[in-house]
């Protein structure tokens, strides 16, 4: 009743014409309400043993999701205030023990214009190349204190922007030079990548049909580090012999932050130094966008994993996604049993560690790439929908896909595996 | 026996199903009757096109014929006409979203979402009390967020309470430090007086960036303005044209272009884009730029239309119109009524300006003093504040402190308002130093 007076309202609204509408003609100020933060967005984590070399352990953490040309001004760098973190939890409490810090800082070599690049592009130095990253890599004790310097000024791959500036199929040498391999074996790059995830991600726009590959031709702003694992012990601590030990599963995730502000300035102070508040947060894939709830999605961007069981624990032990997946399409999921999904919970607890929503990978002595399969760890090709929703959904006569198996570029074994990134976006006017 | 299943995660939709939330109920169940809170398909009715915000538009319409039980599919099609009205300034896009907020009022009053899309309306019918009102139970329904924030903020600055904007935006910076809490920081810093941090906040914001290319329009466009108060035509037109890269033909960057080629002498321009602005959002300001525009254009007859145009939306938008009868000191005793309206609505800083001028034209020249002081609390760097200032000061005898003011305000933005420069020069004896004379 009170919808379809609503609507006569409104109707007779515009046919009266503009006028009427006219009249509310906005002066007021229209800040902008709806929130969008690409560039502080984490859009998947990988971690695996490396495939060169077993003492070593991989973290991947991609950011800004879907880069494409036509979708307005495009994020092709991480941004200046946002600190990228790579986190790690190595004894089993769901706290972050180890935080390693990449910061970045852009830099524009000629303000007049707005070109990315003003001709071809043939090293990171190149005079040419006007829009400019360079990144410092900080490590980070428990309590968020500077323990080392890792890297600093390290320079970020450029955007592939065309074969133009990229001439003779040149992107991938130049961007390789962004490969920085520190006197204590750490090796890191960052820079544009082949977004590596592959889904119908129309799941996640609640629009589509099935098995569409609609992350293919997309770039993802890729964090690779690949860290000696017994870095990630604690001091005197040696990696487990018996894979079942607690201490050989080691937590992992991804965050960024941003600095706060005061409003108001006391004093004009120039610099103000304000504290990080956390904004974004990943590691189990899909966790976030399938079973943490809408209204709950901030509070658990801002949230830590020790508290997880709190926060989350509820969507966890009693997922929406089976009873839909049966109520809409007849996948006779089993029904969620009283004491709710506490096998799921087993999945994110392994070998007894507090349940929580961290990326887990065995790095007991011994473990090597080929162990690397998630939910143990997660390697670039896992094909973690598939995993999920046959976990979420445990139907033993359905075998449950989004009909997208693989990626649209080969991954390789070697630093920093993931695929070069698209090429052929038009020379766009940067936003600066 | 195993079959593959190609599937759709959450809740479905195919591209040839007819919505008629045919997926309520269970597999083999007769489909229910369609859920009576379907608006009758008015927001659902627009022919969406294929670019950029219309396919936003497309995708959420699509979401409420599937499940038109939910408010949050109605509030995501109530935001995406919202945001299609934000890039082209065509009012008529809320009366789409009105109606597709009224459906998700009516499935869950009290939602989060529900209520943040309600006030961004409410904004814009200027029913600044009642969004304050519904921000603080938004806040309450979801602490975590800094939305509720941003809005509660929003209310309160229209509504003069800048104090209390303040700690809103506080609350909101110190959850989501991103393009909407440091875009509104730089505003509330220009106008306590701190251009260089208010500059250095929208820095913060232009470099948090957003996905879709209005917000950052709309930080450009705030720069440029901030670099106008400031006498810096060149940065500020640079800033505009900046933003109309980024989304040609945005309303707000065409008014700012139109504003510093005025100020350049560029009139005919600044006519042709202004004229553009209110063919599509015909707010009283705009409204009166151009009819003063044309006026000084010696075209007497189109100036005159544009002024009966901003006259008739005086009731609703009172301080331009007040403001515009003051300076050019005509209709005193309805300048006065319309200021003093204006003020006991929303007491900001500007409406004690337009009634500071009112009542100085009306001949009371202690209480526009007492007006022009609470103008001035913030000491905002708004010359044309400062030149209203001198005006008063002079009329109260203090030639002295009217000639400094004039100063000030030269050296603030010599090109804030000519007009009244040109009178308060020739009050106090001094040259006017600003563009040619115009014809009016």
């Amino acid at each position: 009743m009170k919808t379809r007076q609503a609507i006569a309202i409104s109707t007779c609204a515009a046919i009266v014409g503009l006028s009427a509408a006219s009249a509310w003609a906005s002066s007021h100020r229209e800040a902008p309400a709806i929130a969008e933060d690409p560039c502080a967005d984490n859009t998947d984590v990988y971690t695996f043993i490396s495939p060169e070399n077993p003492d070593n352990l991989v973290v991947v953490a991609n950011y800004i999701p879907l880069l494409v040309p036509s979708s307005g001004p495009n994020f092709f760098k991480f941004c200046n205030n946002v600190a990228y973190d790579i986190r790690f939890d190595n004894n089993g409490d769901a706290r972050t023990d180890i935080i390693y810090r990449f910061l970045f800082k852009s830099k524009v070599q000629n303000g007049d214009t707005f070109l990315y690049n003003v001709g071809p592009v043939a090293s990171l130095d190149d005079p040419d190349l006007n829009v400019r990253q360079v990144l410092d890599v900080v490590r980070l004790d428990r309590r968020g204190r500077l323990e080392d310097v890792i890297a600093a000024d390290l320079p970020v791959a450029p955007w592939h922007v065309g074969d133009r500036s990229f001439p003779d199929n040149s992107y991938e040498n130049v961007a390789l030079t962004a490969v920085k391999e520190t006197a204590d074996g750490i090796k890191i790059f960052a820079g544009p990548r082949d977004e590596p995830f592959f889904v119908d991600l129309h799941v996640f726009d609640l629009l589509g049909v099935g098995g569409a590959p609609t992350t293919d031709g997309f770039n993802v702003m890729s964090i690779v580090f690949e860290v000696p694992i017994d870095d990630l012990l604690d001091e005197d601590a040696e990696r487990p012999i018996s894979t079942e030990a607690k201490g050989a599963i080691l937590g992992v995730h991804a965050t960024a932050s941003r600095k706060r502000k005061r409003i108001l300035r006391r004093n004009r102070v120039a610099r103000e130094r304000g504290r990080y508040v956390q904004v974004s947060r990943l590691a189990v894939p899909l966790v976030n966008e399938v079973l943490v709830p809408l209204k709950d999605k901030d509070k658990f961007n801002r949230s830590q994993p020790q508290y997880d069981l709190n926060n989350i624990g509820s969507y966890v032990l009693f997922p929406e996604l089976p009873g839909l997946l049966t109520a809409v399409l007849g996948a006779g999921c089993p029904q969620t049993p009283e004491a709710g999904r506490t096998d799921i919970v087993g999945i994110l607890s392994p070998n007894g560690t507090k349940p929580a929503d961290l990326l887990r990978i065995n790095i007991a002595e011994g473990q090597t790439f080929e162990d690397s399969v998630f939910p143990n760890g997660r390697w670039l090709a896992d094909d973690v929908t598939d995993v999920l929703l046959n976990v979420l959904c445990a139907n033993p006569n359905l075998q449950l896909g989004d009909g997208v198996n693989g990626n649209d570029r080969p991954f390789s074994l070697t630093f920093p595996y993931l695929a070069t990134p698209h090429s052929g976006n038009p020379i766009q006017a940067m936003p600066y | 026996m195993q079959r593959r299943v190609i599937l759709i995660l959450s809740i479905v939709l195919c591209a040839g199903c007819s919505g008629q939330g045919a997926h309520d109920g269970a597999p083999g169940e007769a489909i229910p009757p369609p859920h009576p809170a379907t608006p009758a398909g008015f927001a659902l009715a627009y022919r969406a096109g294929d670019e950029g915000t219309d396919r936003l538009i497309a995708r959420a319409q699509a979401r409420v014929r599937i499940a038109p039980g939910q408010a949050d599919a109605h509030v995501g099609l109530a935001q995406a006409f919202i945001q299609k009205r934000r890039e082209t300034g065509d009012p008529a896009y809320l009366v789409y979203a009105r109606d597709a907020m009224g459906a998700a009022q009516s499935l869950a009053p009290g939602d989060f979402r529900v209520l943040t899309g309600q006030i961004v309306l409410d904004f814009d019918s200027h029913r600044f009390a009642r969004a304050a009102q519904l921000a603080e139970k938004a806040i309450a329904a979801e602490p975590a967020s800094p939305d509720g924030y941003l809005l509660l903020s929003d209310a309160r600055l229209e509504l003069g309470d800048y104090e209390g904007a303040v700690s809103a935006l506080q609350e909101a910076m110190d959850r989501a430090p991103d393009l909407r809490s440091h875009g509104r920081a730089g505003y509330l810093r220009w106008l306590h007086g701190d251009v260089e941090g208010a500059l250095d906040a929208m820095d913060e914001a232009v470099s948090a960036g957003s996905r879709t290319a209005e917000p950052m329009a709309w930080c450009y466009v705030e720069i440029g303005l901030m670099l106008w108060h400031g006498g810096k035509l060149d940065p500020a037109r640079r800033s505009a044209q900046r933003a109309l890269s980024l989304l040609p033909n945005y309303l707000p960057a065409l008014s700012l272009d139109a504003r510093v080629l005025a100020s350049l002498g560029r009139d005919e321009e600044a006519i042709a884009r202004l004229e553009g602005v209110v063919a599509r959002a015909p707010t009283a300001d705009a409204l009166l730029r151009l009819s003063e525009l044309l006026a000084g254009a010696g075209r007497e007859l189109a100036a005159g239309r544009y002024l009966a145009r901003a006259e008739k939306l005086a009731s609703d938008d009172p301080v331009p119109v007040a403001l515009y009868y003051a300076r050019h000191g005509i209709w005193p005793e309805r300048a006065l009524a319309l200021a003093e309206r204006a003020v006991a609505e929303r007491a900001t800083i500007y409406s004690r300006d337009a009634l500071a001028m009112a009542l100085l034209r009306a001949g009371r020249v202690d209480a526009a003093q007492k007006a022009m002081a609470e103008a001035h609390a913030l000491a905002t760097p708004d010359a044309r504040l400062i030149l209203h200032r001198a005006l008063i000061e002079f009329a109260s005898g203090d030639r002295s402190a009217a000639t400094a003011s004039l100063n000030a305000a030269s050296i603030q933005n010599p090109h804030a308002d000519p007009l009244l420069a040109r009178e308060l020069a020739a009050l106090v004896g001094q040259p006017f130093p600003g563009p040619p004379r115009r014809a009016r």
